[in-house]
Order: C-alpha cells, then structure tokens, then sequence
C-alpha cells in the first residue's frame, strides 16, 4: 500500500518531469526505424544503437534548423515560424540544393491541404523535413 | 549528369559541415538513398578540394585540447556555438530534474521510517489503533502474566502512534 503511494507520486512528479524533457527533445524511434527500413532491403534489419544514432542526429538537425529560423522571427518579430521560414533557414545554413525541393513540397502541400497558417502550419514543417531526411531520394527523383 | 552533380554538391557539403557523429549519420543516410547498396564510405574529416561548389571552412573548438580541430562549413559556425550553448543550458536543466528527484524519494523514505508500523508491517494511523487495541486485548486474554506492565505499553504506543500521525 505505502510502496504504491510512493510510487505512484514519484512517477507523478520527477519521473514525469524527466521523462517529459527526454520526450520533448528527440522523436520517437520507432518512427525512426519505420523510416529507415525504407532505404534498407526487405530481408534486412536494423541495430538498436543505429537507430539511436539517427535519432540523436535528426533531432539535431531539427533544433539545428529551427533554431536560426527562430532567430529570423525574434529579430522580425514575429511568434510563428512558418515553413518559408525554415527554407530559408535551410539555404542560410549551407543547405542550398535543399532548398528548390522544398519549395516545390511546400507550394504542392499547400494547394492540397490548404493555406491555414497558425500553430498547425509550425508543427507541419518540421514533420516535413523528418520526412525528407527520411527519403531525400524521393524529392530528387521528383524534380 | 546534372542529378549526379548536384548528388556530389550534396555530398560535399555534408562530408565538410557538422560534428563527426553527424556527419557519419549524414553521409550514411546519403549513401543509403543515393545507392541502394552502401558500397562507399566517405571519410569522416573528408575536406573536399576542388569540385563544383567550395565552401569556406572555419576550425570549430573542440572539448579536448588534444583533439584536431574539425572545419565546419563557415555558414554553419554560429549556429552549431549557439546550439552547443542551448544543450548545455538543456543538460543543466536536467540534472537538476534528476536531483530534485532524487531528493524527493529519500526525504520519502526517511519520512516513512519513522512511522510506527502495527503487526504485518502496517502503519499506525487512525484507523489502524482500533485494530491494534483489539489484538492487544486478545493477547492480554492469552497470557496473564504481568497485566500492568502491558497497558504501560499500550498507553505508550498509542501516544507513539498519534504522534507520527501529526
């Protein structure tokens, strides 16, 4: 009974902070993994610490990538960043040939899921770049 | 021939920028995509020389002294001091999450110690005394030795009891 009690508090409290940073700063692995298996042959599998590995780095890249456009928006002042702003994020920071494609992307997600710009229109475009990194081989095939 | 230069440009640009763990994933993830079967390995400190595109490189510090500098790509030098300076803050933020944690479980198991336990390991708490009482009573009907002695001792576990209550 007391065991319980103090359980259940402790995973209330701390365990929910930590659990909730750790939550917050990468993605989940196994969409990760769904990912990588794209690239990888049917009959092939993937290591634990591989997956890891790319977790760290794409949840890097992310908060890489939107911390200069949130550097754009504060000196703009402006609260949301949009998916333009991550574009030209991506060609201040060295990634220019990224950039045409995800042009081409956004202007086609655009028309099909509609133009509502807001806190919906912040999250969609990181997704996008996790999709890109996921597959970069589909976006050039595509041009 | 302009997907393969602009695959190379690509490549170029993501051997120089970026720490070496990114850059092993990065280079791994292009190999990946560009070929279906990763035959090449680009070097981890590969500075590419001549080709289409060359990007300026600036030496980034690293944490050991020791260490050879590694270049990144001069448009990315800010960016990744600034988001080493926001993992520290990050990783300074949750060591003191784990601490505060730490300290709450022993000041709960400290706290838990000093409770008076009745019989099975039970704490004595309001409801609990009534039951202590009863068996008491049952064991002073089993055993006749020494009746005084033995209400002492209840009379002081009770005001035990209540006290750990408080």
């Amino acid at each position: 009974m007391s065991e319980g009690f103090d359980g259940t508090e402790n995973g209330g409290g701390g365990g929910g902070g930590g659990v909730g940073k750790e939550q917050d700063r990468f993605l989940p692995i196994a969409n990760i993994g769904r990912i990588m298996r794209r690239a990888v042959p049917e009959n092939g599998k993937i290591a634990k610490d591989s997956k890891e590995s790319v977790q760290e780095c794409v949840s890097e890249f992310i908060s890489f990538i939107t911390s200069e456009a949130s550097d754009k928006c504060l000196k703009e002042k402006r609260k949301t960043i949009n998916g333009d702003d991550l574009i030209w994020s991506m060609g201040t920071l060295g990634f220019e040939d990224y950039v045409e494609p995800l042009k081409l992307y956004l202007r086609l997600y655009r028309e099909t899921e509609g133009d509502t710009k807001g806190s919906r229109a912040s999250e969609l475009p990181v997704k996008k770049d996790v999709v890109l990194n996921g597959d970069p081989g589909s976006s050039f095939e595509g041009m | 021939m302009g997907f393969g230069e602009s695959t190379q440009g690509n490549q170029r640009k993501l051997d120089g920028p970026g720490k070496v763990s990114t850059e092993l994933s990065l280079v791994n993830l292009e190999a990946k995509n560009l070929h279906p079967k990763p035959e090449c390995n680009q070097p981890i400190e590969h500075i590419p020389t001549k080709g289409m595109k060359c990007t300026p490189l600036l030496p980034l510090p690293t944490e050991h002294a020791d260490d050879e500098p590694i270049y990144v790509n001069a448009k990315q030098y800010h960016a990744i001091i600034r988001r080493r300076q926001r993992r520290k803050i990050v990783g300074s933020e949750d060591k003191v999450a784990a601490i505060r944690k730490r300290i709450l479980v022993e000041a709960r198991q400290k706290q838990a110690k000093l409770r008076h336990r009745g019989k099975g390991g039970r704490f004595i708490s309001i409801e609990h005394p009534l039951e202590l009482s009863m068996d008491d009573q049952i064991s002073k009907n089993g055993g006749s030795a020494s009746p005084s002695s033995s209400t002492v001792s209840e009379n002081s576990s009770n005001v035990n009891g209540f006290t750990g209550d408080l």
